[in-house]
C-alpha cells in the first residue's frame, strides 16, 4: 500500500483501458468451457501423470494466463501516466501542523491533456495529499491561485472532508495567477498557526507565472522562517499555438470604414507549424486564411475587415484550429463604431482651476468638449489610481499629484505591460519620490533622471524648447512653424537633468541641450517623461495653441496606432466607455461572455461620457453594455482575451522554481523540505517506461516458459 | 461340419453379404482363417484329456508312452511301482507315462466398459458417428483374436470354450470342437457390448471352480481393472495346473496419447473426471504406462505365463502369428 500511495497517475481515466485485461482471462475461460469430454478406458494413469507434474508445471496455464494479464495491465497502466511522487509529498502532515496547498488556477491549467486537463490532475493531487494528512491534528487550506487569490476555507480548518468537499467544486480559471499574492495569503494564513507550517505549491510550472519578463522571481511576499515550502510540478510540455490580439487599427473607426484587424500567432514547445485562422465578424465567417507560425516568436498578421454601417458595436473573431490549451485558440476584437479614444488625466489639482496644469491638459486633449473630440479625457485622482479607473485608456497622463501609493504604481505597471502609455509631466507634487517609487518598481523606465528645478528669473527668458534628435519621427504632425511655435513657449521651470538612456528617444530638448521630452519602450508599453508641465506656475505653455497640437499628438503617438486595444484579460477590471445619451443613472445592463448579467457592474459619469466598470471578469469574450430600456441592443463592448503569457507552455525546472521559492520569499530562508518533482516529468518522476518494461519481461517471460515447457513435453 | 466346409460357407456368404452380415465375421473372415490355418497351437504344460489329441497329457499310469521315474511317495499307487528298478537299486520309484490328448482351453475375455474405447475423437456416449472414421475398439481386437484362437483350436480338435467378463463372468459358453461351436462363439462375441467393470478375479474364479479338468486359459484384456487381483486369481489358476496365457490389449492412443488433445477426460467405468491437456502430461504419461506394462510383464515373468501386449494399431494376426510360431519353437 505505501508504494501504490507512492504513485500517481496522470491519466487515470485511461485505466477504463483495464477492461482489454478481460480479453486472455476471456479467451482463457473460453477455452475451458470449449474443452470436451472425453471417455477414457481408465484416467488412473493420467491421474498418476499429472500427480507426477510438478505444481508449478500443473498451473502453467494459469501461470501464462497471470502474465497475459499481468501485461495486458501494465500497458494499458503505462497509458495512464504513473508517476512516481517523493517520499516527502507523501509525509507532508503526517505530525500534524497546518498545510496550506496553492493551487495554481491559471489559464494554463486548463490544457487538456487525454482525457483530463492539468487543472483535474493538480486537483487530484491536493486531494490525495489532503486525505493523506493527519485527520485531527493537522490543519490545511487550500487557496486556489488565480488573479485575485481565495482561500477555500478561508482560514485553516481541521474539517479536511470539508476542504475536499470544497476542494473539488473548484475549476481551472482563464486568468493569469497572481502567485506572489498567493504564496503572500498562505503567509497571512499560516502567520498564527501551530507549527510545523507546510505550503505545498501545486503548479504546471509555467514560467511566465513564476518569472517576469525580465527573468526576475517573485516577490511581495514573505514567509515565517521555520515554514516549509514544497513544490509539485504537474507539467504539460506538449506543444501549443496560441492567438494574441495585436491590435485594431485605426482605432476609431467609422461605419463603413475599412480596418486592419492585426493578430499574432505564436508556437510553444513545438517547431514551427502552419495554422489557419478563421476570422469572423459578429458571428459570420468573413475569411480563411493560413499562416506560418515560425516559432516563439510568432507571425503577426493583418487582415482587413469592412465596419458594417448598421450597429454601434460589432465583435470579431479570429479562430484556428483546438489544440490542448483551447482557450487561446480564438481571440476577440470590440469595435465600437465612432468610439472616442479615451485618455485618463492623473492629478491631484482641480481640473476646473485655471490655474492647474490638468485644467489646460484636459482642454488640450479635448478642446471642444463634445463628440467631435478626439480624445475622451478623465481625471482621476492618484489617491484612486488603480486598474480599474484606468479602464479602457490607452495612454495616461500623469500631472501633479502627491505622493502616490505602492496600488497605484503597481496600476501603473500594470497599465504599461499591458500594452499601455504613460506621458508624465515633471510639475508639482512629491515628483522625486514618485518617480523614485516607479524607478524601484520597474528598474530603469525613466529615459532620464530630473533634478531640482531651476528657478525662473523674473524678467528673464526661460530656455525655450527645440525639437529633439527624434522629435520629427514622433511627432509625425508637426512641422516646422509647429516647432517654431512650440519654441515661443516660455518655461519657466526646467529641471537639470542627468544624461538621456541610449534607448531613449529624444523628442524634445531644450536650447542649452536639457531634455524636454524623451520616449523609451518599457516592455509592451511606453513611457515618456516630459520635462515641463502645461501649469501656469511652471512656465505658458498650456496658454500656447501649440500645446493642443502636442499634447494631442502624445496622446496618439505614444502608444502606436493599434496597439493597447486588446490587453484586457481576465481577472481584470474591464471599463467600457459609453457616449452619447447617457439616459437615467442605472440604465446600464452588461452582459458577460458567458451570456450572464453582471449584476456588479458599476458606472462612471462625466459629462458627456461613462465608463460602465466591470470588476474581475473571468471569462475570455465580448462583454457587452445594453441598455436595460432597450435589451438585446448593444451600445458598447469589450473584448477580454486570455492574457498571452499564459500560451507560453515552457515551465521551469524543479530545481529553479525551488530555488526560486526560496530566494523569493524575502527575509527569511524558507525551507525546502522536498523538491518538487522534476517539471516536465508530470507529477514526478515517470513510470510509464517502467511498466512497459516489466510489461516486455513477463511477455518475455511466457515465452520462455512455452518453450521450456514445450521442451519438457 | 469339417473347417473347409465351414470356410466355404463364410466365403459364400461373405460373397453377398456385407461385414455386419454373418454374426462374427467381422471378428474372423474368411480371409484371416486361411491366413492362420497353417499355423500350430502347442501347449507347454501338460493336460488332462479324454479324446484323442494333438496335445501331451499327464495322465500317470495309463500312458503309451513312458515319459520319467519318479521316487516313490505315500499314496502313490504300488500298481505303478518299477519293481525291476527296485531290485536293481533297492530303491522304490513309479513310473511315469505321456501320451498326446486334446486341449480344453478357455477364452476368457474382458468384456469391460474400458474395452469399448475407440480412441480420443471418439464421440461421447450418445453421439453418433460413422464407425468407419474410427479404428476399432480394444474389445474387437480382443474378440478378434479370441475368434480366431478358437479357429486354430477347434481345427485341431481341440475343445474350446468361452468366457466374457462383465461384472464378474456374464457370458459362458461350455466348451466345444465342432465348427458350429465356432459358429456360436463367435456370435456372442459379437452380440456383447462391453459395458461397467470386468472384475476378471472373479470371472476367473468362477472359471476354475466350473472346469473339472486342467487346461489352457486364454485372458484378453487390458488389465486396467484391478491389476493385482487378476494376477492373484491367474496364480491361482496355474497353481492348479491350467496353463494361462495372457493377451494384454491396448488401443494405441492409450499407449501414446494423441497430439493436441485436451479436454475433460472421464474414467469409462468409475465415471471419475480429470482434466488433462495432453501435451502436458504425454511425456509423464508414457512414462507411467511403460511402467504400467513393465509392471505387468514382471508379473508374468514371474508366475511364468506367456504375455502377448498386442496394440490396435498392430496388425493383430501378425503378432498372433509371431506368438505361436515363438511357442512353438520354444516347446521343440
Amino acid at each position: 500500500m505505501v508504494m501504490l500511495a507512492s504513485i500517481s497517475l496522470l491519466a487515470p481515466l485511461m485505466l477504463g483501458g483495464m477492461v482489454l485485461v478481460g480479453l486472455p482471462i476471456a479467451a482463457h475461460l473460453l477455452n475451458r468451457k470449449a474443452r470436451r469430454a472425453v471417455v477414457f478406458p481408465s484416467i488412473r494413469l493420467l491421474r498418476e501423470a499429472s500427480a507426477s507434474q510438478s505444481r508449478f508445471f500443473r498451473l502453467r496455464r494459469w501461470w501464462l494466463l497471470a502474465l497475459r494479464a499481468l501485461a495486458v495491465a501494465l500497458l494499458v497502466l503505462a497509458f495512464a501516466e504513473p508517476a512516481w511522487r517523493s517520499a516527502s509529498a507523501d509525509t507532508i502532515g503526517s505530525a500534524g501542523g497546518t498545510t496550506v496547498f496553492v493551487l495554481d488556477a491559471s489559464a494554463s491549467t486548463r490544457r487538456a491533456d487525454a482525457a483530463t486537463t492539468t487543472f483535474e490532475r493538480m486537483r487530484g493531487e491536493v486531494g490525495r495529499m489532503i486525505e493523506r494528512l493527519d485527520a485531527g491534528a493537522s490543519q490545511a487550506d487550500v487557496i486556489v491561485a488565480g488573479a485575485h487569490p481565495r482561500a477555500l476555507a478561508g482560514r485553516a480548518t481541521s474539517n479536511l472532508d470539508a476542504l475536499r468537499v470544497l476542494l473539488q467544486e473548484t475549476t481551472a480559471t482563464e486568468e493569469r495567477a497572481d502567485m506572489a499574492a498567493a504564496l503572500a495569503l498562505a503567509g497571512q494564513i499560516l502567520a498564527d498557526q501551530p507549527r510545523p507550517t507546510h505550503i505545498v505549491v501545486v503548479t504546471d510550472g509555467q514560467t511566465s507565472n513564476w518569472l517576469d519578463e525580465h527573468g526576475s522571481g517573485l516577490n511581495g511576499f514573505s514567509l515565517a522562517d521555520d515554514c516549509a515550502v514544497d513544490a509539485v510540478v504537474i507539467a504539460s510540455p506538449d506543444a501549443n499555438v496560441g492567438l494574441e490580439a495585436a491590435g485594431i487599427a485605426p482605432q476609431m473607426v467609422l461605419p463603413g470604414q475599412p480596418c486592419a484587424v492585426r493578430v499574432r500567432a505564436r508556437a510553444f514547445a513545438g517547431a514551427s507549424t502552419a495554422a489557419v485562422l478563421r476570422i469572423e465578424l459578429n458571428g459570420r465567417e468573413q475569411s480563411v486564411r493560413s499562416i506560418e507560425i515560425p516559432g516563439e516568436e510568432g507571425a503577426e498578421t493583418a487582415i482587413m475587415l469592412t465596419i458594417p454601417n448598421e450597429g454601434f458595436t460589432h465583435s470579431i473573431s479570429i479562430t484556428h484550429a483546438r489544440d490542448a490549451l483551447s482557450l487561446d485558440d480564438r481571440v476577440f476584437f470590440s469595435v465600437n463604431v465612432g468610439e472616442s479614444i479615451p485618455v485618463v488625466l492623473i492629478a491631484d489639482d482641480d481640473p476646473d482651476d485655471p490655474a492647474s496644469g490638468t485644467f489646460y491638459l484636459a482642454r488640450a486633449l479635448a478642446p471642444f468638449g463634445d463628440a467631435r473630440d478626439r480624445f475622451v479625457p478623465r481625471v482621476v485622482a492618484s489617491s484612486a489610481l488603480n486598474l480599474a479607473t484606468l479602464g479602457a485608456a490607452r495612454v495616461v497622463f500623469v500631472g501633479d499629484v502627491t505622493r502616490i501609493s505602492e496600488s497605484a504604481v503597481a496600476a501603473l505597471k500594470g497599465h504599461l505591460a499591458s500594452g499601455g502609455g504613460i506621458v508624465w509631466f515633471c510639475g508639482g507634487g512629491a515628483l522625486s519620490e514618485n518617480l523614485a517609487a516607479l524607478e524601484r518598481s520597474m528598474p530603469d523606465l525613466l529615459p532620464f533622471v530630473p533634478g531640482a528645478a531651476r528657478q525662473p528669473v523674473a524678467g528673464r527668458p526661460g530656455t525655450r524648447i527645440v525639437p529633439g534628435a527624434s522629435g520629427t519621427a514622433m511627432l509625425t504632425s508637426f512641422d516646422a512653424s509647429t516647432f517654431v511655435a512650440l519654441g515661443q513657449a516660455w518655461m519657466g521651470r526646467v529641471r537639470d537633468c542627468s544624461r538621456i538612456r541610449s534607448d531613449a528617444l529624444q523628442v524634445l530638448a531644450y536650447d542649452d541641450g536639457t531634455p524636454g521630452l524623451s520616449v523609451r519602450r518599457y516592455g509592451d508599453g511606453t513611457f515618456a517623461l516630459a520635462n515641463f508641465s502645461p501649469a501656469p506656475r511652471n512656465g505658458d505653455l498650456g496658454r500656447h495653441a501649440a500645446f493642443v497640437a502636442l499634447a494631442q499628438n502624445l496622446a496618439a503617438g505614444v502608444v502606436p496606432e493599434g496597439e493597447g486595444v486588446a490587453a484586457l484579460h481576465p481577472g481584470a477590471t474591464v471599463a467600457i466607455a459609453v457616449r452619447g445619451d447617457m439616459g437615467a443613472a442605472g440604465d446600464f445592463t452588461v452582459i458577460g461572455a458567458d451570456g450572464r448579467k453582471r449584476l456588479d457592474a458599476s458606472i462612471i459619469r462625466d459629462r458627456n461620457s461613462a465608463v460602465v466598470t466591470v470588476p474581475n471578469v473571468e471569462h475570455v469574450g465580448i462583454y457587452r453594455v445594453e441598455r436595460t430600456s432597450r435589451p438585446g441592443v448593444t451600445v458598447a463592448s469589450a473584448a477580454v482575451n486570455m492574457d498571452p503569457r499564459e500560451s507560453d507552455t515552457r515551465s521551469l525546472s524543479s530545481e529553479t522554481l525551488g530555488a526560486l521559492l526560496r530566494a523569493s520569499s524575502a527575509g527569511r530562508a524558507a525551507k525546502q523540505s522536498s523538491t518538487a518533482m522534476r517539471p516536465n516529468d508530470g507529477d514526478g518522476a515517470p513510470l510509464w517506461w517502467v511498466a512497459i518494461l516489466v510489461a516486455m519481461v513477463a511477455m518475455v517471460g511466457e515465452f520462455a516458459l512455452l518453450l521450456r515447457w514445450n521442451a519438457d513435453r | 461340419m469339417n473347417p473347409t466346409a465351414f470356410l466355404h460357407r463364410l466365403r459364400d456368404r461373405g460373397e453377398t453379404e456385407r461385414d455386419d452380415g454373418p454374426p462374427g465375421q467381422r471378428l474372423l473372415n474368411v480371409g484371416d482363417m486361411q491366413r492362420l490355418r497353417h499355423l500350430e497351437f502347442s501347449t507347454r504344460r501338460r493336460v488332462r484329456g479324454t479324446y484323442l489329441g494333438r496335445h501331451s497329457s499327464r495322465q500317470r499310469g495309463q500312458s503309451v508312452e513312458f515319459n520319467e521315474y519318479r521316487q516313490y511317495l505315500p499314496g502313490d499307487d504300488p500298481a505303478d511301482l518299477d519293481w525291476k528298478v527296485f531290485a536293481r537299486t533297492d530303491r522304490l520309484y513309479v513310473r511315469l507315462y505321456e501320451h498326446e490328448s486334446e486341449m480344453t482351453t478357455t477364452l476368457l475375455i474382458d468384456g469391460s466398459a474400458s474395452m469399448a474405447f475407440r480412441g480420443c475423437e471418439a464421440p461421447a456416449p450418445g453421439v453418433t458417428q460413422s464407425s468407419s472414421s474410427l479404428s476399432y475398439s480394444k474389445y474387437e481386437l480382443a474378440a478378434s483374436l479370441a475368434a480366431a484362437l478358437a479357429f486354430l483350436l477347434i481345427e485341431r480338435n481341440d475343445r474350446v470354450s468361452l468366457g466374457i467378463a462383465r461384472n464378474g463372468l456374464a457370458t459362458f459358453e461350455a466348451p466345444g470342437m465342432s465348427m458350429t461351436h465356432l459358429s456360436r462363439l463367435l456370435a456372442k462375441l459379437d452380440a456383447h457390448q462391453p459395458a461397467l467393470t470386468a472384475q476378471l478375479p472373479e470371472a476367473i474364479e468362477t472359471l476354475l471352480l466350473r472346469s473339472r479338468r486342467r487346461g489352457l486359459l486364454v485372458i484378453l484384456s487390458d488389465l486396467l481393472d484391478d491389476t493385482e487381483g487378476i494376477f492373484a486369481a491367474i496364480a491361482r489358476a496355474t497353481a492348479r495346473g491350467n496353463e494361462v496365457i495372457l493377451v494384454q490389449t491396448l488401443h494405441a492412443e492409450e499407449l501414446e496419447l494423441p497430439a493436441g488433445g485436451h479436454g475433460i477426460f472421464v474414467d469409462s467405468e468409475s465415471g471419475e473426471r480429470v482434466r488433462v491437456h495432453c501435451d502436458d502430461v504425454r511425456s509423464s504419461y508414457a512414462r507411467a504406462m511403460q511402467a504400467f506394462l513393465e509392471r505387468v510383464a514382471r508379473m508374468c515373468a514371474s508366475l511364468g505365463i506367456d504375455r502377448v501386449p498386442v496394440s490396435t494399431a498392430d496388425d493383430r494376426f501378425a503378432v498372433l502369428e509371431r506368438y505361436l510360431l515363438r511357442r512353438g519353437a520354444e516347446r521343440r
